[in-house]
This record gives structure tokens, sequence and C-alpha cells, in this order.
């Protein structure tokens, strides 16, 4: 019989992929597969469930299905791809526009996502954010002059009013993604990850060591897995495998959460323009906002210059307010109800008006130290002492000498405890 | 208006998964070792041991998409090649090829919904034979 060269090759095509086919040597569902010999070294069970850990941080929130607008980038679908993505919303007669220029991106290239390199391309923009309200609603004001407050106007087309915001991230990241914070991963948890990774090749030589027809095998079979488990000579070497790697998770939940919770500065700037007086002066804000957070304690500073243009006979009124808050958990595990500690806040804020009408005083200032005992499970004793610059801005505390007020408040530790 | 599926990330594409615990190969055969993280920023290294367990290093590279290396050339013996990824965020899914001569012969993959932690580590037998 003669072979033509056509069917040898088959012949050796087929051959060849008998030869790399892999052999099943264990019995029905006894497959080990190299995720579930993991899982078994770590005397986990086999997953039934999914759970996640740890969540994206700042990644936007753009829908996985989306219309395709590299064939047809019309202003109709562009539109509609703007809704799906929530960069477009409609509340009250108002529509906003999501100015998240990296949402904006992703909408149009999901592959932003799923690459890092393209990911870090849109560092910056990330930083820029912002949102313009066409429409909605004016102020209330003396609209006709006859001393009676009226109704704001609802603005008749969406040009006659326009609110607007624009927000850039100066100062930090808590984005896990960005390049100042992945590397913390690698420079925290590198050593000890690489070497649990060594350690998974061991265990699967050693175990092959044992089992040399399973070496090159479909899988492991779990009765030899389990015997090989159960060996007290490989006892502690699990151990160890099993204590490196709750350290890693534990390490790995430490970086996350200083990442999640790092000081981040945002400048912000922003508008209200109307074209009719009838709806109200036009307004501008400059602010600055800090945003810090660690274990227990967070910290919260803004800073806003808001400006109310001159309007109708009035003069341009002007404000700026400077906010600070510093919350902490503090003596935990020495006082409190199931030794929770007790919660100290520390407020402060500032405020300057010029040619504000309604503010009581042209400068405010005030601190307050406020200090939250828990004695059971439903009742806490607060404990508050305020400064303030004018003692007419103490009246709801409970005693007042001077420019300072005391607040206390002992009526949990007689009310009967359901 | 009519929706239509995003398009597969790098990690979907290669086709079916292929289940291998480890492979027999000749010293002459060139051996390419490839990987892929889409979603998140992953650290992903890559050593092979060797039977006595001594490692080399073959790539330690974080805030790649991609990953691929080519195994230096081994002397008859036993091999295990290791690899790990440690994911920064979720979500995030991962690609591992193995292809011999050009031929893949190991494909795994893995993802966010259906792993509870953020590091994934992954091996392959080698038996070197001559």
């Amino acid at each position: 019989m003669r072979w033509s060269p056509r069917l040898l090759g088959v012949v050796a095509t087929l051959a060849s992929s008998l030869a790399l086919a892999q052999v099943d040597v264990c019995k029905p569902k006894e497959g080990v597969d190299q995720d579930l010999f993991q899982l078994k070294l770590l005397r986990l069970p086999a997953p039934s469930t999914t759970t996640q850990l740890d969540k994206q941080a700042s990644a936007p929130a753009t829908s996985s299905v989306s219309p395709d607008l590299v064939s047809a980038a019309d202003f109709t679908r562009l539109l509609g791809l703007a809704v799906d993505s929530g960069l477009i919303t409609e509340s009250s007669g108002a529509t906003t526009v999501n100015l998240n220029f990296f949402s904006a991106i992703a909408a149009l290239k999901p592959e932003v996502l799923d690459q890092q390199e393209l990911y870090e391309k849109y560092t910056n923009v990330r930083r820029l954010g912002g949102s313009i309200t066409f429409g909605g609603k004016g102020d209330s004001f003396d609209q006709d002059g006859d001393g009676v407050i009226d109704d704001p106007k609802t603005a008749e087309s969406a040009g006659d009013i326009l609110t607007w915001e624009v927000r850039y991230r100066v100062y930090g990241s808590r984005d896990r993604r960005d390049k100042q914070n992945y590397r913390k991963f690698r420079a925290g948890l590198g050593a000890v990850n690489d070497e649990q990774t060594r350690a998974l090749g061991e265990f699967a030589q050693k175990f092959t060591a044992k089992h040399p027809d399973q070496l090159t095998a479909k899988y492991f079979c779990k009765p030899d897995v389990d015997a090989f488990l159960a060996d007290p000579l490989n006892r502690k070497a699990i151990d160890e495998f099993i204590a490196r790697e709750a350290a890693l998770q534990q390490e790995f939940e430490r970086i996350a959460d200083e990442i999640d919770n790092a000081l981040i500065v945002t400048a912000v700037i922003g508008g209200t323009e109307r074209k009719d007086d009838l709806l109200g002066p036009d307004k501008r804000l400059y602010a600055v906002r800090a945003s810090y957070a660690r274990r227990e304690t967070t910290f919260e500073g803004n800073l806003d210059y808001n400006e109310v243009k001159s309007f109708r006979s009035a003069p341009k009124q002007e404000s700026i307010k400077l906010g600070l808050s510093y919350n902490t958990t503090r003596m935990r595990g020495l006082i409190g109800f199931q030794e929770q500690g007790v919660l100290v806040t520390l407020a402060a804020n500032y405020e300057k008006y010029d040619n504000v009408p309604d503010v009581a005083h042209d400068s405010i200032a005030r601190a307050n130290l406020k200090v939250t005992i828990p004695v059971t499970e439903n009742v806490s004793i607060p404990l508050s002492i305020t400064w303030a610059n004018h003692t007419d801005l103490l009246v709801e505390e409970k005693e007042v000498r001077g420019n300072i007020g005391f607040t206390y408040d002992l009526s949990g530790l007689i009310k009967p405890v359901p | 208006m009519a929706k239509k599926k995003a398009a597969p990330s790098v990690c979907e594409l290669g086709g079916p998964e292929i289940q291998v615990m480890g492979i027999r190969i000749k010293p002459t055969d060139v051996v390419d070792f490839n990987a892929w993280s889409c979603g998140s920023s992953a650290n992903i290294t890559v050593d092979i041991l060797d039977s006595a367990g001594t490692p080399t290093p073959l790539a330690n590279q974080q805030g790649a998409t991609h990953v691929g290396v080519t195994l230096p050339a081994l002397v008859p013996g036993d091999y295990v090649l290791v690899w790990s990824f440690i994911q920064a965020s979720t979500p995030w899914k991962t690609r591992v090829e193995v292809a011999v001569n050009g031929t893949d012969r190991f494909r795994h993959r893995k993802d966010s919904s259906t792993s509870a932690t953020p590091f994934l580590r992954g091996f392959l037998l080698l038996q070197v034979v001559p």
C-alpha cells in the first residue's frame, strides 16, 4: 500500500496529538487539579460559593454591555452610552452631566480598564472630575420687592440655570492601581509571596516524587493527595505554609486599608450662572477639601470661599469657611462598655462674612471637644466642651461660663435598661 | 437601542483551558511561558525550580498586562515551573499559557469571582527526557 504525503501528514498530526494528550490516571471524580491541590494544602474547602475580600477602589462603574461606538459614533449613540454609563442623570427637571472624563474614556474604550498600561496612561485624567447641571430651580428670595420671600422659580429651559463644578485631586490617591500604590504590595508582600510560590512548587515536586505516574498526568489523584497531606512528615511544612499565607493575607489587608484611606486633597471650583434675575444671583465657589483615615481615626478639613455676585441693588456677598473635624477612638481595652474605649471628636470652624445678610456675626469661631463613653450596648454618655467667640453661639449648651459651654447627658445612667 | 457585548479581554482569548499537572519535554525544545493579568495591577513572578528545589527567577514584573519568558535550555531531569500574581484590586482575570515549540500544552484561567484571595499561584511540572 502506498501512503500519500497528505495522509501521512494527517497520521503524523494525529500521532502527535495523541502523544500530547494527557493521561488521566485517577479513578473517575478523583482528579485534583492545581487549584484544588492548593486549597487542600491550605486546608480550605473547595469553593462552592464565591466571596470577594477586597474591592476595586475608584474604577468607574461602567456597564459591561455598551453600544458599539467605534462603528457609528453618532450623537444618539453617544447620548445612549452616556446615560448607560451614568454620565448623564435627570432629577427634578435638571439634567446633570458627570464630568468624570475617565468614565467617558472607559465607556468608549473598555480596554483601558482591562489593560494596566492603558489604565496607567490616564492617571492624571482620573484626578479630574466634576459636573454640569442644566436647569432646575432658582433661589427663594423676594422676587417682586413686596417684602415676602417667594418660592423659587423653575428654569423654563435647560440654559436658564447652569450649575457647574470642577474638581481636581491635587494630592494623594486611593486607587490601588495607581503606580504609587501598587508598588506597596510588592514591597510589603513580595518576599513572603516568593517563598510561598516556591514552597508550592516544592510540594508538587515532593508529591510527584512519590507518585511519578502523576507527574505528567491530567490530575493528581485525590486518595494520594489526601495521604500526602496527612503524612506526619509533611505536616510541619504544611503548617508553616498555612501560617505564612495567613500572615500574607493580613499584611495585604493592612496595605490595602492604608491605600483606601490615604490622605487626599482636592481643589474645587464651581459656580451657578442664571439667565433671568428672577431665578436668583450668580454664584462662585472656590474650595480645598482634605480627607484622611487610619484605623479608627478620621480627619476631614474643608476650606470654602463663596461669592454671591452683586444682584439687583445688593452688593457682592463673600464668605470664607474653614471646617476641621478629627474623630478617634481611644483607650480601647481599658474603659467603656465591653472595653470599647471612648470616642473623641474634635471639631473647629471659622467663618467670615462680608455683606451677607441673615448672619448674626461677621466672624464666627467655634471649637468643640466631645468625648462619648459607651456604658451599655445602646446607651452612651456624651461630655462636651465648646468655645465660641460669641456667647449667643452657645445656645445648645447645658451650662455656659463666659465663652465656654458645657454639655453632658447622664440620663443614660438612670434609664432602665430594656 | 440594541446593546452589544463588550469585546473579550486578552485574558479570555486563546481558546479553552488545557488541564495538565506536568509535561514531558526534550532538552532541545523551546518552552515559552506567557501570563496575562486583566482588570487590575498585578505583580507577576515566574521561577523555575530544579529537582533540588533551587529556584532560578525568570520574571518579576509589576504593572504589566503581559509577561512572557522563554525558558533556558534544561538538562534532563525533573523541574517545576512556578508563577504568582499579587492582584492589587478586584475585579481581575488571569490567563497563563505554556507552549512547547509553538504548541500550547497548558492553559489556565482564573478570575476574582471564583477566587477569594489576591494571591494566585500556579505550577507546571516539567520532565526533561533525553
